[in-house]
């Protein structure tokens, strides 16, 4: 099979080859462009140029189920989960097992999704309804349904991202039998391990254009960044001091929780830049949704340069000097439709405005120097944010704290769908702040960005902080066991 | 026999059948007259129409779209009947639905090829649909056959033609909805449409579904009004718009779409003939309905949206 | 001192210059087809539309926020019947018969905004019922036929003329504009309803109290849909059930042709007044043609049809 894309910028003439029975392992940051590439070949989206092929014949599926058609399966990592249906009526879906009039037999097919399960390894109830379902599960059910269609070619987008190390092994184990009976897969995974182990074959992305194809055995670990990042890390992540150990905490949570969060305790340095990872779904969100106020925190103690605060409402998290970044900036963080020049200047205009009035020019001289700051491109200030790309969407939302410093900002998925060169700009702004005693919470899935970023790295796992590492002891290893948890860590001790 | 989801779904039917059972007993006790076969009988003759519109917006619903031209489509139907059925004799029924299906394609149309918002696009038909309506029959008359009246009607009885109708038409509903794979694409899209279409749902055939079956119900429903009356009435549907949602909704049906059962909305629109039947017979000043519907309608909002996933 | 920022947020938008370059077409239309078209009349026109032009305010501000607001109609109709009944005929009790009124309508929207924002009920389901919740009320209270009536000397408000140059209800029609178009682009509210309107969870997030700029704008809404009904209960001189029902889906149509757009952040007071004057002539011309009443729901439906699919259209372009 050959495909080949000119999708500029997204995909810049990609080309690759996947056998019969192989596993290549597709490898590259967020924003690379393998989720344009997954799009099209599952038939979400159309390239611009190029074409494919699939068993020697012309393949260009228009619709996800022309791709379904061909043999092509596709797990998102996005999980395409029907929220009100079971987890059966979902893997065998618009397959259903029907009677001689054509009306489905929901028994049989819960049986059948039984024994589906059970060969797969899986421990899911195929009754539960799909919005019951935690991340690791959906992911799973997700996985299920595409080897349910026996296809060709089996596309696996970050299948392990949200899993336990303990999941993840079954879900290697499972592709390992599937090649074995000639299934061609191909293999998104930010872990590395992973790839150096069950990946034949490893391509990688970077801004949308191939920039290693290399077999097993040709490249390690350090190749592979080196292609993804396209420079040495120093050159991406800002060159900082570490922060004095005498700093004072600027932030602090005493056993702070909500209906969703255990109680946490935690404390934040001013000028620190604190990470916190986790697999898929383990508390991220609502962390992310309490720091900022939207779930506010229901017990214990926060304190702010050690007093009292409350962050009972987004308002009184602003007005407290929490800012922060939300990982879907299109519905959380920006008004579309709305002008750069609006985006910016919220509390600009806030603090200038007098008797009610908007302060208009102080709003436009505000939103020139922050687009000239952030060196947003953009055909001018009144141009709707919607229309700018994801890297300079962002920086928006960063240029409206730089009316209102922040004492603390929570950052989460910051580089989310962001191109590389924006990237850097964002870390480097991060850092600017965190030299000025501002406290820095990064929550992020991206662990390279973790590391060159954090002075310190706190793991998550089923919403409780399981694990603590130092920038000096920082690696990927590391910090992946201790977000597996401590159950999966036992299981492993109990194997040994 | 009722596995998976559909168990789910009935289950959200059950404060509707809850509230039907109380409205029974509680009319039965405040007025003696409500147990005698010519009011049960009258009872069913008004669940039809409201019953069947019910289930054409809750078909709607369940795909996570909404309808508010059902009301106008049962008017043009009693127009179309009022005019037609003595010269076309039987013709006049399938002309009468065939209308109905088109007015619930031209909104899917819109939906589809213009991409304008389903319910603003539904507000549209329903204008144009008013207007033809007018065009053909500008004030109420007309004539329905009598002979259709002998048919359905002229047996007061509670399990009469009108309850018999009724209830085949939800079981043929309750049937495709949850044992056929257009009935499980209709709750798949109507639960996610973005998973839906990534497992292979095409939008806009299930838009064509259930806009035109919407319309096609609707105008049976029309159908029987306009035989009851046996006559035509140009703006006597438009009550019945709000009516549909408050019974989907009290049904149990969610107005995100994807949850809940033709059987809730069965139970729900009975509760509303139950309050209309125990405003009659206690003599309250007919006018109090209207508010009274309001307010239902509010509560069944409340209390379901309640219940439902939050929005974040 | 530069007065730049200031005229550019007064800049007519894209969209409002359709809409009047749609009503030359339409004059010259006319102008051609009636062989006379004056400026007076015109205005007289624009002095009868005046009722509907402030009741699509109401409209394009609830669209400004991403919602419907399908009780304009009824809240209107609602003044009339309040000012007609607490008048009496008598100009004497113009004090009672306004507050009144006033009062009426700000309840209405109080209470759409309440059910919109406490009880999450979305907004044009709760404002349907709210049509059907007024409409009953009024059938019960007046018992289907309201008593009262207009005073000559309040009619005056959409009758009369200044100097017999121009119509009293076009200079209230264009102050309400100008005091909206105000309170939207040039104070602080109005540019947190316009935030909240268009994404309602970034401007919560950004610590907007989104939940009572909703209210406001309900509130707001009623209140402008009373001066519609106020206005147009000054031409009729009395009270009528359900005299102003068509106004709602009116208001969405003359809406639409001026520009506003059903995903919110979008408020052009000028398209709305333009929209409003454009189907105010087309209905007339309906009527001059001595077409059925029914055309005109015919082309209510057509108009919000075309004039989206034209904005959805360019949208994709």
């Amino acid at each position: 099979m050959s495909k080949a894309f000119g999708r500029n910028p997204v995909l810049r003439g990609v080309s690759f080859t996947l056998e019969r029975g192989e596993v290549l392992a597709l490898v590259g940051e967020n924003g690379a462009g393998k989720s344009t590439l997954m799009n099209i070949i599952s038939g979400g989206l159309a390239q611009d140029s190029g074409s494919m092929t699939l068993d020697g014949l012309d393949y260009r599926p228009a619709r996800p189920v022309e791709a379904m058609r061909r043999g092509v399966a596709i797990a998102h990592q996005e999980t395409a989960i029907m929220p009100d249906l079971t987890i059966a009526e979902n893997i065998y879906f618009r397959r259903e097992p029907r009677n001689a009039l054509g009306l489905l037999r929901q028994a049989r097919m819960h049986a059948d999704c039984t024994a589906l399960l059970a060969g797969l390894g899986f421990a899911l109830d195929p009754r539960a309804l799909g919005h019951s379902l935690p991340a690791a599960e959906r992911q799973l059910v997700e996985i299920a349904r595409a080897i349910e269609r026996r296809p060709k070619l089996l596309v696996l987008d970050e299948p392990t991202a949200s899993l336990s190390a303990h999941a993840a092994e079954t879900v290697l184990a499972l592709m390992a039998r599937l090649k074995e009976q000639g299934t061609s897969i191909i293999f998104i995974s930010h872990r590395m391990s992973e790839i150096m182990d069950a990946a034949d074959r490893a391509v990688v992305l970077k801004d949308g254009a191939l920039t290693l194809e290399a077999r097993r055995g040709d490249f390690d670990r350090d190749d592979l960044i080196q292609a993804m990042v396209g420079r040495t890390l120093t050159m991406v992540f800002p060159e900082r001091p570490a922060p004095s150990s005498k700093a004072k905490p600027v932030f602090e949570l005493q056993s702070a929780g909500n209906a969703q969060l255990p109680p946490m305790t935690l404390a934040l340095r001013s000028g620190e830049i604190l990470g916190i990872a986790g697999l898929e779904g383990q508390g991220q969100r609502p962390l992310a949704r309490a720091l900022c106020g939207a779930d506010p925190f229901t017990q214990g103690t926060i304190l702010i340069d050690g007093k009292a605060a409350s962050l009972s409402s987004p308002a009184a998290a602003i007005a407290s000097g929490v800012a922060s970044i939300p990982d879907d900036r299109k519905h959380d963080g920006l008004a579309l439709s709305l002008p750069i020049r609006m985006n910016m200047s919220l509390f600009a205009i806030s603090e200038k405005a007098r008797f009610g009035f908007l302060p208009l020019r102080a709003e436009r001289s505000f939103a020139q120097d922050a687009r000239a700051r952030f060196s947003i491109r953009s055909t001018d200030l009144e141009q709707p944010v919607g229309e700018l790309s994801g890297g300079n969407q962002q920086k928006v939302v960063f240029a409206r704290w730089l009316a209102h410093v922040p004492k603390i900002l929570v950052l989460y998925e910051p580089t989310k769908g962001v191109d590389v060169q924006s990237k850097s700009e964002i870390y480097h702004l991060v850092g600017e702040l965190a030299a000025k005693g501002v406290g820095v919470i990064v929550i992020s899935s991206d662990l390279i960005e973790l590391i060159g970023l954090s002075d310190r790295i706190l793991t998550l796992y089923e919403g409780r902080l399981s694990g603590e590492v130092e920038r000096a002891a920082f690696s990927e290893e590391r910090i992946m066991a201790l977000a597996s948890g401590p159950a999966d860590m036992a299981r492993e001790a109990a194997h040994v | 026999m009722f596995d998976g989801s559909l168990r789910a779904n009935l289950v959200l039917s059950l404060p509707a059948l809850a509230l039907a059972a109380l409205l029974t007993i509680l009319t039965s006790l405040l007025s003696p007259a409500f147990l005698t076969e010519a009011n049960l009988g009258n009872l069913a003759t008004r669940l039809l129409p409201l019953g069947l519109v019910a289930l054409a917006q809750a078909i709607v619903l369940f795909a996570g779209r909404i309808d508010l031209s059902v009301g106008t489509i049962m008017s043009l139907a009693t127009a179309i009947m009022a005019l037609g059925s003595l010269n076309l004799g039987w013709a006049a029924v399938p002309l009468t639905l065939v209308a109905g299906v088109a007015c619930g394609l031209f909104t899917a149309a819109g939906v589809i090829l213009l991409r304008i918002n389903p319910l603003v696009m539904s507000l549209a038909t329903a204008a144009i649909v008013k207007g033809v309506t007018l065009l053909l029959l500008p004030s109420p008359g007309g004539e329905v056959d009598y002979v259709f009246y002998e048919l359905v009607f002229e047996r007061e009885a509670l399990f009469g033609p009108p309850l018999l109708i009724c209830l085949a038409a939800y079981a043929l509903m309750f049937l495709l909805l949850g044992w056929s794979r257009m009935g499980r694409a209709i709750y798949a899209f109507g639960s996610d449409a973005k998973a839906a279409f990534a497992n292979g749902v095409s939008g806009a055939r299930v838009d064509l579904v259930v806009y035109g079956a919407a319309g096609g119900i609707a105008a049976l429903a029309g159908l029987f009004l306009s035989i009851r009356i046996l006559s035509g009435d140009p703006l006597i549907g438009e009550p019945y718009t709000l009516d549909s949602v408050s019974a989907a909704i009290l049904g149990g049906v969610a107005l995100q779409g994807g949850r809940g059962s033709v059987a809730g909305v069965l139970f729900a629109a009975l509760a509303l003939v139950l309050v209309n039947n125990m405003f009659n017979l206690l003599g309250l000043d007919t006018n109090l309905q209207a508010i009274a519907k309001g307010l239902i309608f509010v509560g069944a909002l409340v209390f379901f949206m309640r219940t439902s996933k939050s929005e974040a | 001192m530069s007065l730049a920022p200031f005229i550019a947020q007064l800049r007519p938008s894209a969209a409002s210059l359709r809409a009047l370059g749609l009503l030359v077409l339409l004059l010259a239309l006319l102008l051609v087809s009636s062989g006379a078209f004056s400026g007076q009349q015109l205005l007289d026109n624009a002095r009868q539309a005046a009722p509907l032009g402030i009741i699509v305010l109401a409209q394009a501000l609830i669209l400004m926020m991403g919602r419907l607001d399908l009780s304009v109609g009824a809240t209107a109709g609602l003044a009339n019947v309040v000012l007609a009944t607490s008048f009496a005929g008598d100009m004497a009790n113009i004090g009672t018969a306004l507050a009144l009124t006033l009062i009426f309508g700000l309840a209405v929207g109080l209470a759409n905004g309440l059910l919109v924002v406490v009880l999450r009920i979305p907004a044009f389901l709760a404002t349907l019922a709210m049509s059907l919740i007024i409409a009953g009320g009024l059938l019960v209270f007046t018992g289907g036929s309201p008593r009262g009536s207009i005073p000559a000397s309040f009619r005056v408000v959409t009758e009369g003329w200044i100097a017999g140059v121009l119509p009293w209800s076009v200079v209230v029609w264009a102050l309400v504009a100008g005091l909206l178009s105000v309170l939207v682009h040039f104070t602080m509210t109005g540019r947190r309803m316009l935030l909240s309107g268009a994404n309602m969870r970034a401007a919560r997030l950004n610590g907007i109290a989104s939940d009572r700029m909703v209210i406001l704008a309900f509130m707001l809404s009623s209140l402008l849909a009373t001066l519609g009904g106020i206005l147009l209960s000054a031409i009729t001189g009395m009270a009528t059930i359900g005299i102003a029902d068509s106004y709602t889906v009116d208001s969405i149509a003359a809406a639409v042709i001026g520009g506003a757009l059903f995903s919110g952040g979008v408020f052009l007071p000028l398209g709305a007044a333009l929209g409003a004057l454009i189907l105010f002539i087309l209905q007339s011309l309906l009527y001059v043609l001595s077409l059925p009443p029914a055309a005109k729901f015919i082309m209510q439906g057509a108009i919000i049809v075309v004039a989206l699919a034209l904005a959805n259209l360019k949208k994709e372009r």
